[in-house]
């Protein structure tokens, strides 16, 4: 697994204690995104730019709770951040 | 209001969401506290859980083991020890029964707060309890030089109860007045209603601070400057008469009006 793969699913399972099974759906919403298995906590990307996904998906939740739920997506990830390169931290979560 | 032909705008429903996020986002964080803290008090009592097994198998054991080292050198079986020698011995076995003693004191106490220590409920009479144990604790204070006494009304103290540890709470309790008294008297008094029986236990010692009351009856709940007055406190003296008494379902409490001006002790235990 990815640790893109772990910052998604990390994101949408913290996103879950606060809003319930909703955060599974908009994240079903996110192009780029596929939900395998939603009791497993399994996704995948599909082809196309990975960081760009995960902004879609920290875009999605933003779009319908705001910036509260921009800071739970960030404060869900930060340790997993702290270990990547700048380069590699997608620009939503810096 | 809001109707079918004024529905609510974009900007209203994501305001609304927001808030509703935000309300969510604080149960769950609380939610999250509260976790944690019963994580660590789980951690907490496991680790006081573990101290105890190591008190009663390790600590205990080995006092056990001594005191009968002691003993056995007393009874001239390892030869005939010279005077200065049985002198030693008989203090060594003197302090390992003190320290088997404390041991016990703590290992009974936290039983008693954890509901753990069994009870034999029987009939029993309250009265020549408290006298048995009143007589022992008089010739303490007495020692101490301080002045001790023993009033009780007339009539039945019959009830249902564990005569041995009720009686060793209530020694407890003036051991607890005796211990923290340095001039004075303590006071006892034994009555009774039809529906509960009541002890009371007053002194003239250093008195309980408001915030030392709090944590009187909890484990190794001792006053600020305890120790300073009585060195041998463990903090569980208190803890185990609180747990025979609500096991007795009744109640302990103490009432001073502060540092220097003494204490008074009840428990009230319904028959």
């Amino acid at each position: 697994m990815s640790i893109l793969d772990k910052i998604v699913i990390k994101i949408i399972k913290e996103q879950e204690l606060i809003i319930g099974p909703l955060a599974w759906s908009e994240a079903g919403k996110v192009s780029g995104l596929q939900i395998i298995d939603l009791r497993k906590g399994e996704v995948i990307f599909n082809n196309g730019d990975q960081k760009s996904v995960v902004d879609k998906l920290v875009a999605q939740y933003d779009r319908l709770f705001g910036q509260a739920s921009h800071e739970v997506s960030k404060e869900a990830v930060a340790s997993l951040v702290a270990d990547m390169s700048p380069a590699e931290v997608p620009s939503s979560l810096k | 209001m809001q109707n079918e032909n004024n529905p609510i705008s974009s900007e209203e429903y994501k305001k609304v969401t927001e808030e509703l996020y935000k309300q969510n986002l604080e149960v769950v964080r609380l939610y999250k506290q509260v976790e944690k803290l019963n994580q660590d008090l789980k951690e907490a009592n496991e680790g006081q859980a573990s101290l105890m097994h190591f008190m009663n198998h390790q600590i205990k054991g080995r006092f056990g083991n001594a005191k009968n080292i002691f003993a056995e050198l007393l009874t001239d079986d390892y030869g005939v020890m010279p005077e200065e020698t049985k002198i030693l011995l008989q203090k060594g076995l003197e302090e390992t029964d003190t320290g088997i003693n404390y041991v016990q004191g703590i290992l009974k106490g936290a039983s008693a707060e954890t509901g753990q220590l069994p009870y034999e409920m029987k009939p029993m009479d309250m009265k020549p309890i408290v006298e048995e144990v009143v007589k022992k604790q008089k010739e303490y204070a007495e020692r101490k030089g301080l002045a001790f006494n023993f009033s009780m009304d007339s009539g039945d103290y019959k009830m249902t109860g564990d005569s041995v540890e009720l009686g060793e709470a209530v020694r407890n309790l003036i051991d607890n007045s005796i211990n923290y008294t340095p001039t004075g008297n303590i006071n006892v008094t034994l009555s009774h209603g039809d529906k509960s029986i009541k002890l009371t236990v007053k002194d003239t010692g250093v008195g309980i601070s408001p915030e030392d009351k709090g944590r009187l009856f909890k484990a190794g709940g001792r006053g600020a400057d305890s120790l300073k007055i009585n060195t041998n406190a463990t903090g569980y003296g208190l803890v185990f008469v609180k747990g025979v008494v609500e096991a007795h379902k009744g109640k302990v409490w103490v009432e001073s009006k502060g540092r220097g001006q003494g204490s008074a002790f009840y428990i009230e235990i319904p028959r």
